[in-house]
């Protein structure tokens, strides 16, 4: 199936049905209607546009590590600021970019793609994302006020236990945990519940689009792996450190081994929870502009669910220089490489539908194109440290930071800053002008090749990682220097990429409901979508129903337009079940954040907080949930 | 609705049972050097893979039943069930790997390495 030559917009417009929709979607006037709101479009975008923010902060961070290590014995920051600054750079790209930023995508889209009105539990979803705000602004409160965390972004024990991390830095930095971490389960169990039972009728199993597949693997996989890390940062590292419990004590039978067990039995997931999305958007970009069907979309289907799972077993292989048994070791080896056909499917599967389609090279293909290289070099690092006798030689050093960086960046943020150009006329009404795009991306391909490049070889020559300096004798500068001058090509690029999105976002060309003749829902939508999406609910009678005839097209009618009515569908064949009502707009879930924040930043300073924060809590839950009229029941 | 639990199981038996088996002898591992006994390793890693090709068997007579076609996108339930059925062979293959490669480990690898 390829895109038909005129592709219209499929909505079927309805004035009065348009009004009143209008008007029972409509937001609250003012302040208090922004500070209400809960429809998942306005809620995606604030997070995409906060996880920016923190990607900016983080940006300079680097920028700051790089300024200090472009020469030896430089003195730009002190060790102990050098020390805050690695730690907070880590923290915010893991904890308030990356996983934000995805779960802001995929609120903003999966609605949209599946062809609903908006996500399973929209209060859900704005408690999810000022808890994830507020996070953010302790960790950077605590940088600021010399009180940044110091122990790295993974703040191993015992290092960060009460005895040689004394102060609140550390607890800091655990509790922004637990606020991230809520917010991430949060936005996860609505798109996992909203993938499952809120899809278009006809939408079955084997017509979801890859993106959203890609999203409720991922929401699966926040739910199972964010529990360790909230049990290893709120109950071993913060009980530890406030109660006096002994979780990480051997005098006391503790075990330090234990925090790194259930750390990393969330971080290795983590890696595959950022990376997880992209894959979703990479397929979307490469139909579209392939012009033609996902190849092997079954294939691609399950070496999702494959990763998903292996990823699980994987977390000792960022251990194997902690003396566990070698056999035990060699089972994480094993699964390394295992993992690896999973993601080399997906590459091939992207290969055959470039090979098959005509290929449109717009801006968005280019970031495709550029995350293949990057991440292809990024897993064959990653095959290499799955060698425990390679790891051990270069574990902590450059080469590590070399080998997540061009996962991370590459296998991440290239495909996401490609999906900001594909998607941008979508959220924005415009499109992003084309030729600052490739001049961005270019700019940013060299540059981050420039960076992270060199950090190959400074780890094979024994530079370790989070040295704040060296000495001229170690012959580590010219790499060093090298890789300064990237960091600072990447910032070039970004600010390419911010006047690009400034400049397009207020004279950009007009998009249309469809400008690159995609085939998925989000594209009848108008851009940027109406509050509840569609005036009529589309159904799904293909996997691009936007590819099929327009005579053969279909609409769901009958839903109510007086009231925020969705139709729930059933999970194998979206098979339509019944008609649900969404919750209006709430200062509830703002109000519950901040009564929840009270406990748990009270708790940093005095533990006896956390009482008063389940009460006031309490009082939040009551409130949220306090029905004020009855409700409008219809059989 | 039987058949969609059996779909189901076939889908996910086999990395359900790698997780477990993995898990297993990862926590017998030391268990094993101490005992100098590595045969309780082996008897997890055997027990994991019959039941995985056990699933992987299950998935594809399911496959058989329903008409084996590559899955499409037609709209329907024998389409849906198809997909998950070779999915499901598919799936335990690919786990039955997994489990063969750590099996692989076992024997090299000495109870104490």
């Amino acid at each position: 199936m390829t895109p038909l030559a005129d592709t219209p917009a499929v909505e079927l417009d309805d004035e009065p049905a348009r009004r009143e929709l209008e008007r029972s979607w409509a937001r609250r006037p003012g302040m208090y209607g922004w500070l209400s709101v809960t429809t998942h479009q306005a809620i995606g975008l604030r997070y995409i546009v906060t996880a920016f923010i923190f990607l900016l902060a983080g940006g300079v961070e680097a920028l700051l590590m790089r300024l200090q290590l472009a020469h030896a014995d430089n003195h730009v920051l002190s060790a102990d600021k050098y020390n805050q600054i690695f730690t907070v750079h880590g923290s915010t790209m893991m904890f308030l970019f990356a996983v934000p930023v995805m779960e802001g995508m995929g609120v903003y889209l999966v609605p949209l793609m599946l062809g609903t009105r908006n996500v399973a539990f929209p209060r859900l979803n704005a408690f999810g994302y000022w808890m994830y705000v507020i996070g953010g602004l302790f960790l950077y409160w605590g940088l600021f006020t010399n009180t940044g965390p110091d122990v790295g972004w993974f703040a191993y024990t015992p290092l960060s236990g009460p005895q040689f991390s004394p102060g609140k830095r550390v607890d800091v930095w655990a509790q922004m945990i637990t606020f991230t971490e809520i917010s991430a389960m949060c936005v996860a169990a609505e798109l996992a519940a909203t993938v499952m039972k809120m899809r278009a009728p006809g939408m079955s199993l084997n017509r979801i689009p890859m993106y959203c597949w890609a999203m409720l693997v991922q929401s699966l996989m926040v739910l199972f792996a964010m529990p360790a890390i909230m049990v290893a940062s709120n109950i071993f590292l913060l009980t530890d450190r406030t109660i006096g419990t002994h979780f990480s004590n051997p005098a006391e039978g503790g075990d330090p081994l234990l925090y790194q067990h259930v750390f990393w039995f969330f971080g290795h997931p983590e890696v595959y929870i950022i990376f997880i999305p992209a894959l979703g958007m990479v397929s979307s970009i490469m139909d579209t502009n392939c012009r033609r069907t996902i190849f092997g979309y079954p294939a691609m289907v399950l070496s999702l669910v494959a990763t998903a799972f292996i990823g699980f077993g994987l977390w000792v292989h960022h251990m194997f220089a902690t003396g566990l048994p070698q056999i035990g070791e060699a089972y994480f080896t094993a699964a390394s490489m295992m993992i690896a056909i999973a993601s080399g499917v997906q590459i091939f599967c992207w290969l055959a539908t470039m090979w098959t389609g005509r290929i449109r090279m717009n801006t968005a293909m280019h970031f495709v194109l550029g995350f293949i290289f990057i991440f292809v070099m990024g897993g064959l690092t990653g095959v290499m440290l799955a060698a425990i006798p390679l790891d051990l030689q270069v574990h902590d050093t450059f080469f590590v930071v070399a080998h997540f960086h061009y996962v991370l960046i590459g296998g991440a943020l290239f495909p996401l800053f490609g999906a900001f150009h594909h998607w941008f006329g979508k959220f924005t009404g415009r499109m992003m002008d084309e030729s600052l795009g490739k001049l961005s991306f270019w700019v940013l391909f060299v540059g981050f090749n420039l960076t992270f490049f060199p950090m190959h070889i400074l780890g094979l020559k024994g530079m370790t990682r989070r040295i704040y300096t060296y000495q001229a004798e170690m012959g580590w500068d010219p790499a060093n220097l090298l890789a300064t001058i990237g960091a600072f090509v990447i910032a070039a690029g970004g600010v390419l990429f911010i006047w690009n999105v400034v400049k397009s976002w207020n004279t950009g060309v007009m998009a249309g409901d469809n400008p690159w003749s995609s085939g998925t829902f989000e594209w009848a939508a108008t851009s940027p979508p109406r509050p509840y999406n569609f005036v009529y609910l589309p159904a799904a009678t293909s996997r691009y129903p936007l590819w099929t005839l327009p005579k053969e097209r279909v609409a769901v009618t009958g839903l109510r337009n007086d009231r925020r009515e969705v139709l729930v569908t059933s999970i194998m064949d979206g098979e339509p079940q019944h008609r649900y009502v969404l919750p209006g707009p709430s200062i509830w879930p703002l109000l519950l954040s901040v009564l929840t924040t009270i406990g748990l930043i009270g708790s940093v300073f005095q533990f006896q907080w956390y009482y008063l924060g389940m009460v006031l809590a309490t009082i939040g839950l009551l409130g949220w949930f306090w029905q004020r009229k009855p409700a409008d029941i219809e059989p | 609705m039987k058949r969609d639990v059996l779909l189901w199981l076939a889908i996910l038996t086999g990395p359900v049972i790698w997780m477990v088996s993995f898990g297993a002898n990862f926590a017998l591992a030391p268990w094993a050097c101490s005992l100098q006994w590595k045969p309780a390793l082996y008897v997890v890693s055997a027990s994991a893979l019959l039941l995985t090709a056990g699933s992987g068997v299950l998935a594809w007579f399911e496959w058989q039943r329903i008409g084996r076609e590559f899955p499409g996108e037609t709209d329907g339930v024998v389409p849906r069930s198809r997909a998950l059925a070779s999915g499901g062979v598919i799936v335990n293959a690919t786990f039955a790997l997994v489990i063969v490669s750590q099996f692989i480990v076992e024997v090299i690898l000495g109870a104490c390495d």
